[in-house]
């Protein structure tokens, strides 16, 4: 367990986070860009969850034991950022609703979700720096 | 040693199917294939996030991700378009260029971060020990707060700037330990049990140390609720009550389905409530079991139509609980500063027994967190569902 | 009984929070909008006696630990001078705009949403409360999400008037969620690297980290907050989301927020890059403060460009401020004590001018229907008051001496003298005749031209409801442009702690 061997696994949180990043640059779909962004946010928890494995951990939650005390036998894993990751997701949730309700009404308004085709019907402006 | 090789391997399959899917959402160009696929994505996550014994986070991406967002993206499409247009071209260059930069630097960063699993991390050692060696209450000895027992000692804190040897050596120490068979903790604790009733690490950090964060995630969810209502909500006109809305006219036929969803709603109502009461003692707690209890209502309302969803809960009434939930957590905390504490210091609730005061400030804002989540999904996905008006040109 | 000495901290989130979620319950009528003005006028009360208690106790800074948890372990509110001034300036913009938000809503807002909408705008200025007065690094974090789900739907309820109002929002949804993702990457890096979330706590530990300029876990959490707060600060390049989002919000919504968001966002930034990281870090061993000058400085001058270019007022002001925000990191970036000071001053300068002159142009938007020149020309006699307001608040931005704007831009060029920067004094220079290009389309179109628009033609003087906390912020920019001792003492007194370290 040493060398990059080591860290390899922050790397998949990486890729994923890049794939969903791509997403959201890339694609001209309204609704395609909100699940990219949740993708994105996807690999951000990853990392923090994979922050709290310890060696040999199991889940931190105590058990009883015999005389009726409250024990966790052997270590276990970090809570702290499964605590701040269970905020989160409730936190992207509610941007996706956020997001899903805005995409009806660009559809309501301008009869496409695409984004260029909306900046095309936009596109009276002045739209420059 | 081998419980962390076995994470890994069950990891590296299911994040190699996690990617996989990741990018066929990425690429696939029907919408409701997406859909599935997200939430395909979400009970992988779950998994992943059981592998790496984070329950309560595997439960929420299982609920939310692979159940409310999938229906919510479901009932969106239903009102936008089925398929992404066809892109001009393949693979978007600025695109791919910005993401490996971004990847790049982050890759960078990863170079100075402690091993995965290494249990010398300074996380594990710094401040959440600390914070699990508590008993409640003598956090400080100040008032509502107990003092110390007299054998307490104070946890070994490792100064995060260990040198290479001893570090080395903090690690030859632990794997002895481990070879007599002493499961040596990294992490000195428990006792962190609230008196004897908060037996969930993750509950108690949730509900009680971070127990602030909580309530303005409560709000969040809240603001998305009103955020819906907002944008969505159709004016109210007496004029167009009569015209039939699709989606929700009762699937009459469906026998069946009639038949085993009345069987279940009780099921997954008792299910839900077991799971915002048991968030103490295992996986699980307001927001799972608000999502979960959401679900029961919505699989009413997705066979007998909304408008006997409406009879049995009314719009109105929604509206009024899901305020109620965040009203019932910064309630708590605003009654601690009445009876002398700081906000939310739930001991302040029961002097003469601090940790039964925590407990019992625990569990109500639990039930605050159940109420608004599950009344702001029930809202969020009857706006979505809602029919809209037709397309107006501007 | 409660003393509430001992917790206006929490209180002064806590109260909006309340009050907020309360709104919804309000029903029809004006009842949501009173109950509004009274939270968030409580608010104010709660921070101006914070700020007396800070002062009265002469100690560096206040601490409330929620839950009586220590502060290592739970989470502080930690209130000093800067947050204890900042959250004077964002809960008193915050409740003179809502006292103005009522005819503009009426007008803007469809009647059976106004506890909704009002809901959602107590709860905007709860989140941004709650991020200048936290101490907590991953509360900052759920905060600044609150503060921008709200502005979402705020900004969206422009879309009755304009279509265009649901894209801006989307994009500000998107890019603003990207930023806010980059915020939290951020903290967790800083989390792994200290294994805590306490501010103060982080800064000490990463103190003790040996050879920090070569910790690459650190190096990138750096980047990646800088970035992503770079985005919320709306600093050029990363502004795109701000014209759009500011010009086809609702009137009211886009005064409260160029008077507050992205000033909050600014004091973000000083916590991290000063409170956490620590000046030398930050800008002496990391040529940030290299790459926060070259944006500032082209925002100045493109920004100033394309507000020239612009037929909207609305749009106008939207650069200006991009160009505004501009300054205020150009300021700090200096990392010397004037700089600092000048843009802890102009938060507060811009805040009430910008603030005034969006009300000035809701009014317009009430009584003629439109923000273009074309709807403001010859409105000079109809509307005396309201045009007055917005040409001393346009004055404000080019920096005549005797507005507040002035004494930012005095403290600006010696801050850029202190550091050797003259080519920054030549930038501001710059920036403030192109002010006075873009500023005088507006004077000429409202006092030399005959009305065009019908409407216009028999425009009459914006309601006093509008006029009141209009001439109340463009009042407080003429008083403060005078008389600047307050503003100054406070600005330099926080800059000398922020550079001292201090988180």
């Amino acid at each position: 367990m040493s060398g990059y061997f080591g860290i390899y696994n922050y790397w998949i949180y990486i890729a994923l986070m890049m794939i969903g990043f791509y997403g959201v640059i890339a694609k001209m779909n309204l609704v395609k860009q909100a699940i990219a962004l949740g993708i994105f946010q996807t690999g951000i928890f990853l990392f923090y969850i994979s922050m709290a494995v310890v060696d040999g951990g199991t889940a931190p939650i105590w058990t009883t034991i015999g005389d009726g005390s409250l024990k966790h036998l052997g270590p276990y894993d970090n809570p702290l950022p499964h605590v701040l990751i269970l905020t989160a997701i409730v936190v992207s949730v509610s941007i996706l609703a956020v997001a899903l309700a805005l995409i009806i009404n660009i559809k309501r308004a301008y009869g496409t979700i695409e984004y260029d085709e909306i900046t095309r019907l936009d596109s009276d402006e002045i739209d420059d720096a | 040693m081998t419980s962390l090789q076995e994470i890994l391997l069950v990891d590296s399959l299911l994040l190699v199917l996690v990617t996989v899917t990741a990018v066929a959402i990425i690429e696939v160009r029907s919408l409701y294939a997406v859909a599935m696929l997200t939430g395909v994505y979400s009970l992988l996550m779950a998994l992943v996030w059981t592998n790496m014994h984070s329950m309560d986070v595997a439960f929420t991406e299982a609920a939310v991700g692979g159940g409310i967002s999938t229906i919510l993206l479901i009932g969106t499409l239903v009102h936008t378009v089925r398929d992404e247009k066809p892109a001009k071209r393949r693979l978007h260059l600025p695109a791919l260029l910005v993401t490996v930069l971004t990847g790049g630097a982050l890759i960078y960063g990863t170079f100075d971060m402690p091993d995965f699993g290494d249990p010398k991390a300074t996380i594990h050692h710094y401040r959440v020990p600390e914070m699990m060696s508590q008993t409640v209450a003598f956090a400080t000895g100040r008032v509502g707060k107990q003092a110390p027992p007299a054998d307490y000692q104070p946890p070994p804190r490792m100064v995060p700037t260990l040198s290479a040897e001893q570090l080395a050596a903090e690690r030859r120490r632990a794997d002895e330990r481990l070879k007599a068979g002493d499961h040596g903790d990294h992490h000195l604790h428990p006792a962190d049990d609230f008196n004897g009733h908060v037996p969930n690490a993750v509950t108690s950090l949730l509900a009680a140390y971070r127990g602030y964060d909580t309530m303005f995630e409560t709000t969040v969810i809240f603001t998305a609720g009103v955020a819906l209502l907002l944008l969505l909500r159709r004016p109210r006109r007496e004029d167009d009550e009569d015209e039939p809305q699709p989606g929700s006219e009762p699937l009459r036929g469906q026998v069946i389905l009639r038949v085993m969803s009345k069987l279940f709603i009780p099921f997954i109502l008792a299910f839900g409530f077991y799971v915002i009461t048991h968030g103490e003692l295992g996986p699980g707690g307001g927001f799972q079991g608000g999502v979960v209890i959401a679900t029961a209502f919505i699989l009413y309302a997705l066979i007998y139509g909304r408008p006997a969803l409406y009879a049995v809960i009314s719009p109105g009434n929604l509206e009024r609980l899901a305020a109620l939930g965040v009203l019932v957590y910064s309630g708590v905390g605003a009654a601690c500063l009445l009876l002398g504490g700081n906000f939310l210091d739930y001991a302040a609730l029961d002097r003469a027994s601090p940790g039964d005061g925590e407990a019992l400030g625990m569990t109500l804002v639990e039930y605050g967190v159940g109420i608004t989540v599950s009344t702001v999904m029930i809202i969020i996905f009857n706006q979505l569902a809602e029919q809209q008006p037709k397309a107006r040109a501007s | 009984m409660l003393e509430i000495q001992a917790h206006l901290p929490v209180l002064v989130v806590v109260v909006p929070l309340i009050g907020g979620v309360l709104t919804s319950l309000m029903g029809r009528g004006a009842l949501p909008w009173a109950w509004a003005t009274l939270v968030t006028g409580a608010t104010f009360a709660l921070t101006l006696r914070l700020m007396a208690t800070l002062l009265a106790s002469g100690a560096p800074h206040i601490s409330y630990e929620v839950g009586n948890w220590p502060r290592w372990w739970g989470i502080e509110y930690r209130v000093d001078l800067l947050n204890a001034f900042i959250l004077l300036v964002v809960a008193g913009v915050g409740f003179i705009t809502t006292i103005y938000a009522k005819e503009s809503v009426a007008d803007e807002i469809p009647r059976d949403r106004h506890n909704l909408f009002y809901t959602v705008w107590v709860l905007a200025i709860c989140g941004l409360l709650g991020i200048t007065v936290t101490g907590d690094a991953f509360n900052v974090y759920v905060l600044l999400e609150i503060s921008s789900l709200t502005v979402y739907a705020l900004i969206a309820m422009g879309k009755d008037r304009n279509r265009k109002a649901l894209t801006a929002s989307l994009r500000y949804l998107i890019l603003g969620s990207v930023g806010a993702s980059f915020i939290l990457l951020g903290i967790g890096y800083l989390m792994m690297v200290t294994g805590t979330l306490n501010m103060e706590d982080m800064r000490e530990q990463l103190l003790r980290t040996p050879d920090l300029d070569h910790h690459r876990t650190v190096l990138v959490a750096f980047a990646f907050l800088l970035v992503g707060l770079s985005l919320k600060m709306a600093l050029y390049p990363l502004h795109m989301w701000l014209p759009k989002a500011y010009t086809y919000a609702p009137s009211a919504v886009t005064a409260l927020l160029a008077a507050t968001a992205t000033k909050v966002a600014v004091y973000m930034s000083f916590r991290f890059l000063f409170g956490i990281f620590g000046p030398e870090f930050s800008f002496q061993r990391l040529p940030s403060h290299l790459i926060l000058l070259a944006g500032a400085c082209l925002g100045v001058v493109f920004s100033s460009l394309s507000a020239i270019r612009q037929q909207s007022v609305k749009r106008l002001l939207a650069y200006s401020s991009v160009g505004q925000i501009a300054y205020i990191v150009a300021g700090f970036s200096l990392a010397n004590e004037n700089g600092v000071a000048a843009s802890i001053i102009h938060i507060f300068n811009h805040a009430v001018t910008k603030g005034g002159m969006f009300m000035a142009v809701g009014a317009v938007a009430l009584r003629v229907g439109g923000t273009d020149l074309k709807h403001m020309r010859g409105l000079g006699r109809r509307m005396p008051l309201t045009m007055a307001a917005l040409t001393v608040g346009g004055l404000g931005l080019v920096g005549f001496p005797l507005t507040a704007g002035f004494i930012s831009k005095w403290y600006l060029i010696k801050g850029a003298l202190d550091a050797g920067m003259w080519g920054l004094i030549a930038i501001v220079l710059l920036g403030s005749i192109l002010a006075l290009v873009y500023v005088w389309k507006i004077i000429e179109a409202v006092y030399f031209h005959e009305p065009e628009d019908p409407r216009a033609r028999d425009a009459t003087e914006a309601p006093i409801m509008m006029l009141v906390p209009m001439w109340t912020l463009i009042g407080l920019s003429l008083y403060f442009g005078v008389d600047a001792n307050f503003t100054s003492d406070t600005a330099l007194r926080a800059a000398k702690s922020l550079l001292g370290g201090a988180p």
